[in-house]
């Protein structure tokens, strides 16, 4: 059934509200992701100030877990899985050469269920005071452990709200995962075997195969546990012969493949953009491949070594520890690949090869050091440390973020049809780069010397004075990264350069239409032969098809 | 374009709604997984009475079990006949197995109320009662989503809007049914048989 | 593709029902915690955004056509770079040579024997007697060793820290002959100096949180002396081994060794 094209008197709100384009549907996803990027850096600034001094009084304790929950939860369903979903959407198409997502409606309910999720979660502010008079955000933690949930240590509303919230959102994310699931494995153009397809189609649906596999088991739990808040279920009620320990490992199911959920998209970002500005293929594309379905399915096998401290059997330890030791050697892989693609190549440092450059190097860091969390004593020493919270930052703030963007200034002009300013880009990252050192760094040390997590202020002369204070100053110097990102993007929005259809001379089928594509992204659907189609365009006399 | 091999491999895809339905299932299987892991789990557990051998009769699940499994075969059959274009007897054996979901549903009513009814027995009342309640419930949700869908299915092809051209889309709603009925047998088994 | 005729295509047409059942959602959770009339809003907005959805898809998907304009046909794909494709090292996959697997074995060898001499020119220097080193490496294994005397013979230490000493060599040994060759320029000076101050460094840290009672028997400036000799004279036989071109541009069959070509 063929309607009317748009009316000429539309707005653009209306335009943007009722699309069901995959672009507009990415741009709405990265543009949310980015908004509450800067509203969960803030929670996380004040909790950098009220840690900056010993027995300092900023943030009162009741405050302060509110803030580290609200900041961890906003991280991670509502800055990291948008923006990887949006990049997702916006780029699988146009990758595998398709016009649009195989059900661009389902696309468009996915989003706006994210969407009002992430308003549920800030929504509590407001509303978890509402009914029984208790302060407003969730103060749970982001994992949220059983018992603290139950009604007698977590009054109020406001856990109710964390649950209904990421369980709203969370189902947004399994309809954009089916979506994806489909598109990648039913809508690839003539000639893309899936030995062929980009490395980020690769990623993203072994990607989106995991997020079918985790979160419905998070649906599951939050269920249980709105059950034993609202209608005196005793899934978790110790006192009723329940075990708050299976909180733990149901929700580290779901909870350990979520990093890797995370972490994936990055490897995605590093993988196209590291090849594209070393001018060589990426190194061992089929390795490559094999190295992220095995990460999917270890990641799924590694759970209880987030829970060390309980008190597990020595089988079961030895065998989580051995489990996390493996999955280290597919992630290894991965970093000598892309090494290995780095070396003897002519390699521009452009803004978004330098974020790639980054991330190698931190998430190096950050995956060493959760090698060395996975030694069972190591781990009884450092469990709940900020030894912990160095790592796990090292992995999503110098891994993840520095890949997101490292994909943000790649693509950026390819959405927008404007390049982001060079200058402002490499001041941003020097800034970030050095910020995130001077943050993440000290937390380790911080850490050994035996200062917990969670905990709102710390006594003097324990010597945590000197590297809280220099975390706190990381934090300031990375509010310069930010405001350069946020000001480049305004900026550039309006007065950047022209991008050109194809301003890194990429090899991959979305630089072959416009920037900003159309809405139907390719008039005639391509048709390719190597993983480099644009290769094979660019150099009729030596294309990459003999060699593949 | 000069550029290419005179041959280009077409893969060979399937149809959206083959891998959509495929994905769907997949998801859910992981939520009855961990509802299933957690009634085991618990099994057992609880501190106070009720137990399970004292309040479940195997003999209303197994009657219920029979419908919901004929039900499977009867979409079959249904599947067969739109495929035949035998319009008349696809709605037959659909308004069949609306029929046997229903039926499957009045008979977890009967058997609630029973356990509510005259044993005081609720989801409040211990862990048995919770994670009973849970799992049985929302394979109930399924069951009564599935025979919403099934009856919209029937209405559209009484007024004549479901033609043999649908039998993929009818396919892959009985590929649902048969997933409901599947998880059926696991809670079943594992409720009804192992845990007793 | 250049015809005069107005092109179109058709892409899904925008709806907001997704939107409108997406919100109901929400609402109806949200009724589950507030009162009851907002979750039946909700349920109710759900329903009517599920029809409306359906009515987008049937009888079938609804679609609006769009006009290709000027500025929707892509720039022809070109690129600037030239290439050239008779230069012999064109798609050539790097190293282009490598050491043989034993060379990083015999360097490996050679540089723990270097090793040793040291470290016992040291303990004679320091202690006084040969076996302080023998002693200190095995106690990273064996915990007994923390209540002997660390100036005396004790065979097993001798056995268990030459039996270390071995395997640590080899290993970091064939390392260097597989990285060695990939350095760009100065392998000995990377092999030698650079790598063993930063594994030192880095052992120096952690010590001192591992085992500071290890720690501090140890004399670190003369370890780091040891360690140094080693990198030496292991990158020194390494990267004066054998250097073989890889087999990468010989066919499959000569590199499977079924067939021999000169």
């Amino acid at each position: 059934m063929i309607d009317k094209p748009y009316s000429p008197r539309s707005s653009k709100l209306h335009e943007w509200v009722t699309t069901a384009d995959h672009k507009k549907l990415g741009v709405m996803y990265i543009v949310c992701g980015i908004i509450y990027l800067i509203v969960a850096g803030c929670e996380a600034l004040m909790i950098r100030w009220q840690l900056a001094v010993p027995e300092n009084d900023v943030l009162s304790a009741e405050t302060y877990n509110a803030f580290f929950t609200m900041h961890g939860t906003t991280m991670i369903f509502l800055v990291g899985m948008p923006i990887l979903l949006g990049a997702a959407n916006y780029f699988i198409p146009l990758m595998i050469g398709a016009r649009d997502m195989a059900f661009p409606r389902l696309n468009a309910f996915g989003f706006w269920l994210f969407f009002f999720g992430g308003l549920l979660l800030y929504f509590s502010f407001l509303g978890g005071q509402g009914l029984s008079g208790e302060e407003g955000a969730p103060d749970v933690g982001w994992f949220a452990y059983a018992p603290l949930t139950s009604t007698t240590f977590s009054p109020g509303s406001s856990t109710d709200y964390w649950i209904i919230s990421l369980f709203v959102a969370g189902m947004g994310s399994i309809m954009t995962a089916i979506n994806l699931v489909t598109t990648i494995l039913t809508m690839r153009c003539k000639g893309m075997t899936l030995m062929k397809m980009p490395i980020f189609a690769w990623m993203m649906l072994v990607d989106a195969i995991l997020i079918l596999i985790a979160l419905p088991t998070l649906t599951a739990i939050q269920i249980m546990l709105l059950l034993d808040r609202q209608f005196g279920a005793h899934f978790f009620d110790a006192q009723a012969g329940a075990d708050p320990l299976i909180w733990q490992h149901l929700f580290w199911f779901f909870g350990h493949p979520e990093v890797y959920i995370l972490i994936l998209p990055g490897f995605a970002f590093v993988s196209e953009v590291t090849p594209v500005f070393s001018r060589k293929v990426l190194f061992g594309y089929p390795l490559m491949v094999i190295a992220t379905i095995s990460i999917g399915f270890i990641a799924l096998g590694v759970w209880a070594h987030h829970m060390f401290a309980t008190g597990l059997s020595p089988t079961v330890l030895a065998y989580f520890s051995g489990a996390t030791f493996l999955i280290g050697v597919p992630t290894g892989m991965k970093i000598f690949n892309w090494i290995a693609t780095l070396w003897g190549g002519q390699i521009r440092f452009a803004t978004p090869m330098l974020f790639a450059v980054g991330f190698i190097a931190m998430f190096t860091i950050g995956g060493l050091t959760g090698i060395m969390l996975a030694v069972v004593p190591m781990d009884w020493q450092l469990s709940d440390t900020y030894f912990v919270v160095g790592h796990f930052h090292f992995v999503l703030f110098g891994g993840l973020l520095f890949a997101i963007f490292s994909g943000f200034f790649y693509w950026f002009p390819k959405v927008t049809g404007k390049m982001l300013n060079e200058t402002l880009g490499k001041w941003q990252f020097w800034f970030l780069f050095a910020g995130f050192l001077l943050t993440f760094g000290p937390m380790h040390f911080s850490g050994f010397e035996g200062m917990p997590r969670r905990i709102y202020t710390y006594m003097p002369n324990r010597g945590l004075e000197f590297y809280n204070m220099l975390s706190s100053i990381g934090a300031v110097v990375q509010i310069f990264g930010f405001g350069l990102f946020v000001v480049n993007v305004l900026h550039s929005l309006r007065k950047g350069k022209p991008a050109g259809d194809d301003p890194w001379d990429a090899w991959t089928l979305e630089w072959s239409t416009t920037s900003p594509p159309p809405p139907w992204n390719f008039a005639t659907i391509p048709s390719i032969a190597s993983r480099r189609p644009l290769w094979d365009t660019k150099h009729p006399d030596d294309p990459d098809w003999k060699y593949e | 374009m000069t550029s290419q091999p005179n041959s280009i491999a077409v893969p060979k895809m399937l149809p959206h709604g083959h891998v959509g339905m495929m994905s769907v299932i997949t998801t859910e299987i992981f939520f009855f997984a961990t509802l299933i892991v957690v009634y085991l789990a618990y099994l057992g557990k609880s501190i106070s009475g009720p137990t399970p051998e004292e309040l479940l009769s195997i003999g209303l699940a197994s009657i219920n079990t029979v419908a919901l499994l004929a039900s499977s075969v009867t979409i079959i059959l249904a599947l067969k006949a739109l495929r035949a274009s035998n319009q008349k007897k696809f709605l037959t054996w659909l308004l069949v197995t609306v029929a046997l979901g229903a039926w499957f549903l009045v008979g977890t009513a009967i058997e609630w109320t029973g356990l509510v009814g005259d044993a005081h027995f609720t989801l409040q009342t211990n862990l048995f009662g919770s994670t009973f309640y849970t799992l049985v419930g929302f394979h109930a949700f399924h069951v009564t989503f599935g025979v919403c869908a099934l009856s919209f299915i029937w209405f559209c092809g009484f007024m004549g809007w479901v033609q043999k051209k649908h039998h993929q889309n009818i396919e892959y709603v009985s590929w649902y049914w048969h997933f409901v009925d599947t998880v059926w047998i696991a809670v079943f088994l594992v409720v009804y048989v192992i845990g007793r | 593709m250049a015809s005069k005729k107005k092109i179109q295509v058709a892409v899904p047409a925008p709806t907001a029902w997704p939107l409108v059942a997406a919100l109901g959602m929400a609402l109806t959770f949200t009724g589950f915690l507030t009162t009851w009339p907002i979750g039946l809003v909700g349920f109710i907005l759900c329903m009517v955004g599920f029809v409306g959805w359906f009515k987008d898809c049937y009888p079938g998907d609804r679609e609006v056509e769009l006009e290709v304009l000027p500025h929707h046909i892509p720039a022809e794909v070109t690129t600037s770079r030239t290439l050239d494709t008779n230069h012999p090292l064109h798609r050539a996959k790097l190293p282009l040579k490598i050491h043989r697997a034993p060379s990083g074995i015999i360097g490996g060898i050679a540089g723990g024997i270097a090793m040793i001499v040291v470290a016992v020119l040291g303990s004679f220097i320091l202690h006084g007697s040969p076996w302080h080193p023998f002693n200190l490496t095995a106690a990273t294994l064996m915990q007994s060793m923390a209540e002997l005397d660390l100036n005396t013979f004790h065979p097993t230490a001798l056995f268990v820290a030459l039996g270390i000493q071995l395997v640590a060599s080899v290993c970091i040994g064939l390392v260097y002959g597989v990285a060695l060759p990939l350095m760009p320029k100065h392998p000995i000076l990377l092999g030698a100096l650079i790598m063993p101050f930063i594994w030192s460094f880095l052992l120096y840290a952690a010590m001192r949180t591992i085992n500071p009672e290890l720690d501090d028997t140890v004399n670190w400036w003369w370890f780091l002396v040891a360690q140094v000799i080693f990198g030496l004279v292991a990158g020194f036989v390494v990267s004066k081994g054998e250097h073989i071109h890889t087999l990468q541009f010989k066919a499959f069959a000569e590199r499977a060794g079924v067939e021999k070509n000169r």
